[in-house]
């Protein structure tokens, strides 16, 4: 009896011990009112910033199941070197690895700490990330968010989670160092300042490349910069060389100043150092010894049409080129003593020797190019009978005259391209021991640098110096960062800021430079309308004064009634179709005098679209009975 | 019957893979492979408490040989480092047994296929078979827990 009562009492009383559970921490989560903190990096969905986003699809390449998919975004305008397309995550695929994350190089990609997903349409499971910038509604703030919103309509704001850390990137944000001849041994000299990789080097820095292909895009000639980059991590500069021989007929000299439109876009570059591009194809160029062998390229069957080039730079050499392969009888007239145009005189030898320009010349002439140098057209032979005796005619001309700041006393100063050309091919230039340089630009760095190294050959051990002035400050100033931060190194003084105001000039002799500061240099419009503070004014002292502020084109080989023919745009540039055609008949275009970007890779992109319509226009010619 | 590990040397094999083909760093270092004779569950989980010892040693003698140097290593770059062409088979001892993959490569950046030989796939369907017939009930625990077997890495 006495057990039986025991046990009623016990069964009696245990449910009331629940009671004190009530007060208690619940050891279980109240789903879905409570939800689980994930830890700090932890890997949910996807956030993409799409601001930061370019496109390049690497994310979807790296992806172990194939869960990215890149879809067109057609409301994105990309800018040059992106895409308007973004990621879209499978999550039936989905493994959350996050090595897209650690894969995207500007690091828009992240994973956030969002791990439900409840939504009733099952195509919701396939989303286009994005972020709480660019898509303000779909993310509430912390406190508004509920598990009962989850979904992929609702997400939690400020709730990153695994984000790309460059230590632990699967690309390598840094490039392999160039050897450099150190600014004090190469500022005495002539020398080439850049050295080159070695096979290892090169090797390693190609190895860099994600193969995304947005520096193609950039590239004015559109290179095929991922391919030929492949070739030489697999150490085949032959193949390498072809890929570049395909869209571009001068590495050598390309491999050494070309503007690099390419590495400002390249992936790596958004936050590491990009790849570099340029000296890869220089390391390409410079491996081959003997072009011709490597590329076994050979004209076709001769079509008996001549053409002539006038203009043996970049864009002349590259139409001669492209004309060549496909059989005509090409021929370059040029009133230098050899080729390359502007790129003969004006890169200093100690970063583009003569050698390597040759190098390129030699090839393209082995071609059956012919070449015409020591030639003015318009002196030594007349616009008028290259015109009578050719098909067509390719204008490749550059820009031939400097401008001048028409200063007071300007008469005094050396003009830019006169300075470069006598020093290149000339009798050279006696320097003063303390020149001026007036300019901010790539050739003002250019006289700059080649003025200092003149000083220093011509002055041993004597004190000399050399000064810039420009009317750009140091953050619009049109030279290249790396012009500039080697200029300085080399102990060019320079004057950001002040535009100049009169040669003094004593005794027929130059005294010095009087300037003023510069209050603005572009006008609301953007336009380039300097204006100045004319009471605050600086004056340098100097014998020799350079004017680098630019130049300007020579059309005077033209005669007068075709020259009325030709049109221009509004901008003063020779106006083309779309195959580079002028209004001239047969006459074709390309380069500086066509475009407003002065630089070689374009005149090459201008004179490939041109060689297209010229051998068209010849082919098209040749049908018709004449 | 595809026994390895410590099923195997509860049965009194002298064989550990880290022994017969060195990896990482096993060369250097010392240790015994422990094992016993009769190769019934006693055995097995006594194999296991003596390899417990080993693991022990084996960790002290890492610290004590541990080169100095950067921990993290960056990778070279994922889309340049193709596997070549062709099919390997490579394994390690692992807690269970011989743990084994079999890649095959068509010389891309990812593998064409990938197989996981798992030490509990044998362990955990024949060998398990086999021990269990006429054993009795009460003995069914002890033997499956002895095999160390884990349903997921059954079939990978
Ligand atoms: S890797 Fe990054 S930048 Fe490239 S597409 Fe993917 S998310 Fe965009
Ligand atoms: S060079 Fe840069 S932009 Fe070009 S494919 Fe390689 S990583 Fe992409």
């Amino acid at each position: 009896m006495k057990d039986k009562s025991q046990v009623k009492k016990g069964s009696f009383l245990k449910p009331f011990k629940a009671i004190k559970y009530l007060f208690e921490k619940p050891g279980t989560l109240r789903y879905p009112f409570e939800q689980k903190e994930p830890s700090l990096r932890y890997r949910g969905f996807h956030l993409n910033d799409w601001d930061k986003c370019t496109g390049c699809g690497n994310c979807a390449d790296i992806c172990p199941n194939k869960a990215i998919t890149m879809v067109e975004v057609p409301e994105i305008k990309p800018k040059p070197g992106e895409k308007n397309e973004r990621p879209k995550i499978d999550y039936g695929r989905c493994c959350f690895c996050g090595l897209c994350v650690d894969i995207c190089p500007p690091g828009s990609l992240k994973l956030s700490r969002d791990y439900l997903h409840i939504h009733f349409d099952k195509n919701t499971f396939s989303l286009l990330a994005k972020d709480e910038k660019t898509d303000k509604e779909h993310f509430l703030p912390a406190e508004e968010y509920s598990v009962l919103k989850a979904s992929l309509a609702h997400r939690r704001k400020d709730n990153e989670g695994f984000v790309s850390d460059l230590n632990y990137s699967l690309f390598e944000p840094k490039r392999v160092p160039m050897p450099q001849v150190p600014p004090e041994e190469r500022k005495l000299s002539f020398i080439e300042q850049v050295i080159g990789y070695s096979r290892e080097e090169a090797k390693r820095e190609a190895s860099r490349c994600l193969e995304c292909k947005l520096c193609e895009d950039a590239c004015p000639a559109h290179l095929k910069i991922s391919d030929y980059i492949k070739a030489i991590y697999e150490d085949k500069p032959d193949e390498s060389l072809r890929k570049i021989f395909e869209d571009n007929p001068i590495p050598a000299i390309c491999g050494r100043i070309c503007m690099k439109h390419c590495e400002k876009v390249c992936s790596l570059g958004l936050r590491g150092e990009p790849v570099a591009i340029r000296w890869l194809k220089r390391y390409a160029s410079d491996m081959i010894k003997d072009y011709k062998e490597a590329l076994e390229l050979a004209p076709a069957k001769t079509t008996g049409k001549k053409v002539a080039v006038i203009g043996a730079g970049p864009g002349g050499l590259s139409v001669a080129y492209f004309l060549r392969l496909k059989g005509h009888e090409v021929t370059v007239f040029d009133s230098l003593p050899g080729g390359g145009g502007m790129m003969r005189i004006g890169p200093p030898p100690y970063r583009l020797p003569v050698e390597s320009i040759d190098k390129d010349v030699n090839y393209i002439a082995s071609l059956g190019v012919k070449f015409k140098f020591n030639t003015t057209v318009g002196k030594d032979v007349s616009f008028e009978d290259i015109y009578k005796n050719y098909d067509a005619i390719y204008l490749g001309i550059g820009t031939t005259v400097s401008r001048s700041t028409r200063v007071k006393n300007s008469d005094k100063a050396y003009p830019a391209l006169l300075f470069l050309r006598e020093n290149k091919i000339g009798k050279g230039v006696k320097v003063g021991k303390e020149v001026i340089v007036i300019g901010g630009g790539n050739v003002a760095m250019d006289v700059a640098r080649e003025s200092l190294r003149l000083q220093h050959i011509q002055y041993p051990g004597e004190k000399v110096i050399t000064k810039t002035v420009s009317l750009e400050d140091w953050d619009i100033m049109p030279a290249t960062e790396e012009e500039i931060e080697e200029a300085k190194e080399e102990g060019i003084e320079f004057n950001p800021g002040w535009g100049p105001k009169e040669i003094k000039v004593e005794n027929g002799k130059v005294k010095g430079l009087l300037c003023v500061k510069v209050k603005s240099v572009f006008d609301e419009q953007g336009r380039f309308n300097p204006t100045f503070y004319e009471d605050k004014q600086m004056f340098l002292e100097g014998d020799m004064v350079i004017e680098a502020i630019g130049q300007a084109l020579d059309f005077s080989f033209i005669p007068q009634d075709m020259f009325k023919k030709l049109e221009f745009t509004p901008r003063r540039k020779v106006k083309v179709d779309d195959n580079g055609k002028t209004s001239l008949p047969k006459v074709f275009a390309g380069g500086d005098i066509v475009n407003l970007n002065l630089d070689a890779v374009t005149a090459i992109a201008d004179a490939k679209r041109a060689a297209e319509g010229i051998d068209s226009y010849l082919k098209g010619k040749s049908k018709e009975p004449s | 019957m595809g026994a390895t590990g410590q099923v195997l040397r509860a049965t009194g094999v002298n064989y550990d893979i880290r022994k017969a083909e060195p990896y990482a760093a096993y060369d250097k270092i010392e240790f015994d492979v422990p094992t016993r004779e009769d190769g019934d569950a006693y055995s097995r989980i006594w194999v296991i408490r003596d390899e417990m010892i080993q693991s022990v040693h084996i960790i002290m003698q890492c610290f004590e040989k541990m080169p100095e140097g950067e921990v993290y290593n960056k990778i070279p770059n994922p889309f340049k480092w193709k596997i070549p062409e062709g099919k390997t088979y490579v394994r390690v001892e692992s807690s269970r047994g011989e743990l084994g993959l079999y890649l095959v490569s068509n010389g891309e950046d990812k593998p064409y296929r990938v197989h996981f030989r798992t030490p509990s796939y044998p362990h955990g369907l024949t060998i398990l078979e086999k021990l269990l017939k006429n054993a009795s009930i009460a003995d069914v625990g002890n033997i499956m827990i002895s095999l160390y077997v884990t349903a997921p890495e059954i079939d990978r």
